[in-house]
């Protein structure tokens, strides 16, 4: 009779105690696995290695209890093996990967922040400081020509802001497409342009009814690069922009008679990447180059000696856009902030619609032109919300029919319009509709 | 004392194997792993080695040592890694609903 070793009696209770940790690190592990992202390959690779460490030594504590044999002591040898390779391998290897992925994804996020802060302070703290400044010059100082420089030379900086802050809109916000007619679009761009250079003659050159699908900041890359043109083209520029439709894509050629941009700006918006030595000389091109890329479009630059000619070539259908750039940094997993953040501060009007007719998002400046504040326009009715002049705008909603169409608005039924776009379903059970003020007369067809 | 290599068993010296080649991405990962994650593959490691020692010496000590230390210490690391991974996971999803529940205040 073989004597009991001392100590030996308590071995089972150790593979016990290990085999019901394997245990619980294997359920734990699954319910992680449900619920995580990212991490998916760690939590299957840990809870697989941990299922396998709790058979082999519950296994184990068998054998100690006399549930012995040679095929079981070959088997759980075995399974050790498997164990310790498969946590070596899957379980470290694939935390490795996550911790990578993991990294990229909080290096992004703080880009995100990044850019969402230098938003904040552009928009917000550094435009209300100019404000004051502004207003102080003009208290004291007495030479008309120097106030007007120090104004000048704030409001460019506002400006500068103000496109900042569209640039942040276009990275932290969604994609949202509208069906626009292409004249009218050239004729809004040549509208802003106009109020902001009003010695420029801008000529427009576009086929009628041709539609295309666009996001409402096309508007503003379109702007931009005539703007460009107009400001460099000296006093009483001339712009050209023609328009060339074709089935799948809608190709602008702008031409006037300034110098064209330098070649090293050129190079730096087509290598997208600026440095301290070589960068543009403002955000406007920048901003014009994204959008567009974000369309799938494309833009070229070609000076010559009577002037420069920018193509801008932008697919003519949503689907089109097959090279989209995924530069989406951040993407709020609530909608509504995803509304707010695009169109809140729109100088256009935004109003978002369930398929019952609810109103589920007013931006500001809609809010502004009913008189009322968005707050209060909320999950009432379409139709108790919008004045009688956009009944068909509602019964596009209702009917779920693609509609566009101007009001006029206002007594003498001139000089104030409305144009209004409507993409019903644009994501399911949800109508979109974009209300433009226009300053021209509309006959309200 | 002489040590009998012959009485190793081929499955546990396998075992063994396995264990020492699984340093490579255990040390390579290192800087990212957590010290759990080191101390589970340690007990591993340590279960893997007295297995063998065992059949060479002082095999009622080893013996001891390979279940009370490498295999229920292993065991209770992956428990003790699994229930802080989750833990941190629900902060982080705390610190997040907090965030969106700010957004929605502002």
């Amino acid at each position: 009779m073989t004597e009991p070793v001392p100590g030996e009696s308590i071995i089972p209770v150790f593979d016990a105690v290990g085999a019901l940790g394997f245990a619980v690190a294997a359920w734990l592990g699954v319910r992680s696995y449900g619920e995580a992202d990212v991490e998916r390959p760690y939590w299957l690779a840990f809870s697989v290695t941990s299922g396998l460490g709790a058979l082999w030594l519950a296994l184990v504590t068998l054998e100690w209890l006399g549930f012995s044999g040679a095929l079981m002591d070959e088997f759980s040898t075995s399974l050790q093996a498997v164990v310790v390779g498969l946590y070596a391998v899957a379980v470290v290897g694939s935390h490795g990967a996550v911790q990578n992925l993991a990294e990229t994804r909080r290096e992004t996020q703080k880009h995100a922040s990044a850019v969402s802060i230098l938003g904040r302070v552009l928009r917000h703290d550094i435009r209300n400081s100019l404000t004051v400044v502004r207003g102080h010059v003009e208290e004291l100082s007495t030479d008309e020509d120097t106030v007007e420089e120090i104004q000048r030379k704030i409001d460019d900086l506002v400006e500068t802001g103000d496109k900042a802050r569209k640039l942040e809109n276009l990275v932290t916000s969604p994609q949202m497409y509208i069906e626009v007619e292409v004249d009218l679009l050239l004729e809004r761009v040549k509208d802003e342009v106009s109020s902001r250079y009003p010695d420029a003659n801008v000529t427009l050159n576009c086929p009628s009814d041709v539609t295309m699908e666009m996001q409402p900041s096309l508007q503003t890359a379109l702007t931009e690069l005539v703007e460009n043109a107009a400001e460099h083209s000296g006093e009483a520029a001339e712009i050209t922009v023609e328009a060339e439709v074709t089935e799948s894509q809608v190709k602008l050629h702008l031409e006037d008679d300034g110098p064209g941009l330098p070649r090293g700006e050129v190079e730096v918006l087509e290598q997208g990447l600026e440095t301290p030595l070589y960068h543009t000389s403002g955000v406007g091109l920048w901003l014009a180059h994204w959008i567009l890329e974000d369309h799938g479009g494309s833009v070229s630059h070609e000076a010559g000696d009577e002037g420069t000619r920018v193509t801008v070539t932008v697919p003519r259908r949503k689907d089109g856009a097959e090279h989209r750039s995924p530069r989406r940094a951040h993407q709020s997993p609530k909608r509504y902030d995803r509304y707010r953040g695009i169109h809140e501060e729109a100088d256009h009007g935004v109003v978002v619609v369930d398929s019952s007719g609810t109103v589920l998002y007013v931006n500001r400046s809609l809010g502004d032109l009913l008189g009322a504040p968005p707050r209060d326009l909320l999950r009432r009715n379409a139709s108790d919300v919008l004045p009688e002049a956009f009944d068909d705008l509602v019964t596009a909603i209702e009917t779920g029919e693609p509609v566009q169409g101007a009001v006029s608005m206002g007594a003498d039924d001139s000089g104030h319009g409305i144009w209004y776009s409507v993409k019903p379903d644009f994501v399911a059970g949800e109508s979109f509709a974009c209300i433009y003020p226009v300053r021209r007369d509309v006959d309200g067809t | 004392m002489t040590l009998d290599l012959g009485s190793l068993n081929p499955q546990e010296v396998v075992v063994l194997t396995v264990a020492v080649a699984g340093l490579i991405p255990v040390l390579l990962y290192r800087s990212r792993l957590h010290a759990l994650h080191e101390a589970a593959y340690g007990f591993l490691l340590l279960g893997a080695v007295a297995t063998n020692v065992e059949n060479l010496l002082w095999h009622d000590a080893v013996n001891l040592v390979e279940h009370g230390v490498g295999n229920m210490g292993a065991g209770l690391a992956v428990a003790a890694l699994a229930v802080l991974h989750r833990r941190r996971r629900h902060q982080m999803d705390d610190r997040e609903q907090k965030e969106v529940n700010r957004d929605d205040d502002d």
